[in-house]
This record gives structure tokens, C-alpha cells and sequence, in this order.
């Protein structure tokens, strides 16, 4: 909400809906669409509706939502998996140059399964590769120190902010995963569950990325490829 | 059920000549027609608010920080 002025239009218009469903999980645990969402993952919900609707916010603006169904939803999200991919040459062979590394496959399987991917799940997994440095960093420390506290510090110096410790948790526990999380991706085994259809395991070890920064929220990405269309 | 959107409307400061207002109160009368049975009175508010917060993205409005 700080930074709701700022903010992209779209997310703008979104809004509203947005935390009518918050109001109404908050009153009755189920969103306007009806699906049940715990209490606990009320955080998680909302950001993923924020990054939802700017990741799908083209297709969904034209779609009047009090008539939003599953199958309406899925539509959406069917029709966000069509775009092509954003991998040139050079980005792809680096991408699976890494992949191979960290999920020991050969580099035909891991181009057939790559390619088999939405273009936002490419984006992500190209995140963690870029990161793959930092990633063996901070697995070092967790399973090394045998207590947070280094893996704290060194988190800290590197986003440049405090970090509680239900994130660092949260950090560490997606962190450990990071191998498992890439080869399920790859796999495409998270399932989407629920009318809502996100993957609640995917999203939860994509959040522990977005905290740390090894991963950039659907947002940031969508504005800097903006930025680059416009340059 | 209209009772509760006008109440909306105004402590959000929409004229009730909004085209706003007016795709709400459509929305509110198309879920009236669809849940007649089901349409529970503590979910009033909450269908309300929906039907504005539809409207504002079939309007492409957005709301002030205030209003928000």
C-alpha cells in the first residue's frame, strides 16, 4: 500500500477487487471466488495476487471477474503459457549449461524439457541459474554453521535490509530445495490445485527466493522488459 | 442488497450518475438474478464492495490512496 500511488496501472485497477477477496477470506475463509484459503497463507495469497495480476493483467482487464470462473481463470493462465519464450541462443545454452550442472540430466533432456516451459517459468528458473554462485554461498552457510546466524549476516550485507527470522526460514527453506524446486519445474510436476490453480509448494519456495533476491518478482520483470520495448 | 452498494458508493464518494455506480448496480442485479436462493445477508457487504471493485475494472478506474 506504501507504494500504491507508484504503482503500475493495472495493479491499480486491481486493486479493489483484490482486497474485497482479502475482506472476505478475512470474514468467512473463502475469497469471492470461493476458494478456501487459510489464515496462514493470507500473505502469500496476497502477493501472489499482486504478481498474478500484473503478470496476467492483459488478458484479465478484458474479463469481468464477477463472472470469473476456474474455468475462466484457467483460461487465463492456458493463454499466459502460449507466449513464446524470451530465451535467445547465447541465453539458452548458458541456461542449460547450469542446469546441467545442478540437476546432472543431459543437456538434451534439460533443452526438451525447457522447452516445454511457460515463458514465466523460464524467467524464474533463468534467475536461480544466474544466481547459481550465490545459491551454493548461501547453502554452504546453512549447512555449514549449523546455526542461522552467518547465513543471516550474510543475506543482510547482500539485499541491504533487515530480514526476520519467519523469512530467513522461509529463505533457508527454499534455498535447501532450489535443486528439487529446478527439476520439479523442469518436470513440470507442480501441479496447479484448486479453483485458484497455483501450486501452493511452488509458490511457497518461490517466495523464500523473492526474499532473498535470487529470483525477481514477476513486477520488476515485467517493468524492465517494459523499459527495454521502449529504449 | 442496492441499499448496501449506495451506502458503499457514498462512503466512497461516488456520485451515484458514475458510470461506476451504474455498472455496480448492474452487476449487483445480474448476481441477484443468478443467487436468488443463495444470496446470504453477511455477505451483503461483501458482494457490494464486489460489485463496485468489478466495476472499477470493467471502467478501467482506479481508486485514490484514500478511497483505497
Amino acid at each position: 500500500m506504501a507504494n500504491y500511488e507508484s504503482s503500475d496501472n493495472k495493479l491499480k485497477i486491481s486493486y479493489p477487487r483484490i482486497i474485497v477477496d482479502i475482506v472476505s477470506i478475512l470474514a468467512k475463509g473463502v475469497d469471492t471466488r470461493g476458494n478456501k484459503i487459510p489464515l496462514h497463507n493470507l500473505e502469500h495469497y496476497y502477493q501472489m495476487r499482486k504478481s498474478d495480476t500484473i503478470s496476467t493483467s492483459a488478458i484479465a482487464s478484458q474479463v469481468p471477474i464477477s463472472t470469473a470462473t476456474a474455468a475462466s481463470i484457467k483460461s487465463i493462465e492456458s493463454n499466459g503459457k502460449k507466449e513464446e519464450p524470451t530465451l535467445n541462443r547465447d541465453e539458452e545454452s548458458e541456461l542449460v549449461e547450469v542446469l546441467d550442472k545442478i540437476t546432472d540430466r543431459g543437456k538434451k533432456d534439460i533443452q526438451k524439457s525447457i522447452a516445454k516451459l511457460d515463458r514465466r517459468d523460464i524467467e524464474r528458473i533463468k534467475d536461480l541459474c544466474k544466481n547459481y554462485n550465490k545459491l551454493q554461498k548461501y547453502s554452504k552457510l546453512i549447512t555449514d554453521a549449523d546455526n542461522l546466524q552467518e547465513f543471516k549476516t550474510a543475506l543482510e550485507n547482500e539485499t541491504g535490509r533487515k530480514l526476520s527470522s519467519h523469512q530467513l526460514q522461509r529463505a533457508a527453506n527454499s534455498i535447501r530445495k532450489a535443486k528439487l524446486y529446478m527439476e520439479n519445474v523442469l518436470d513440470g510436476k507442480f501441479i496447479p490445485h484448486g479453483s485458484y490453480g497455483i501450486n501452493h509448494t511452488k509458490h511457497n519456495l518461490e517466495y523464500g527466493y523473492l526474499i532473498v533476491r535470487l529470483m525477481q518478482p514477476s513486477k520488476r520483470r515485467t517493468m524492465s522488459t517494459t523499459t527495454k520495448e521502449r529504449t | 442488497m442496492k441499499e448496501r452498494l449506495t451506502r458503499c458508493l457514498q462512503l466512497l464518494k461516488i456520485s451515484l450518475d458514475d458510470q461506476i455506480s451504474k455498472t455496480a448496480f448492474e452487476l449487483i442485479e445480474k448476481s441477484k438474478d443468478q443467487n436468488t436462493t443463495t444470496i446470504q445477508q453477511d455477505r451483503d457487504w461483501i458482494n457490494a464492495l464486489n460489485a463496485i471493485a468489478d466495476s472499477c475494472i470493467l471502467n478501467q478506474s482506479t481508486f485514490s490512496v484514500s478511497s483505497i
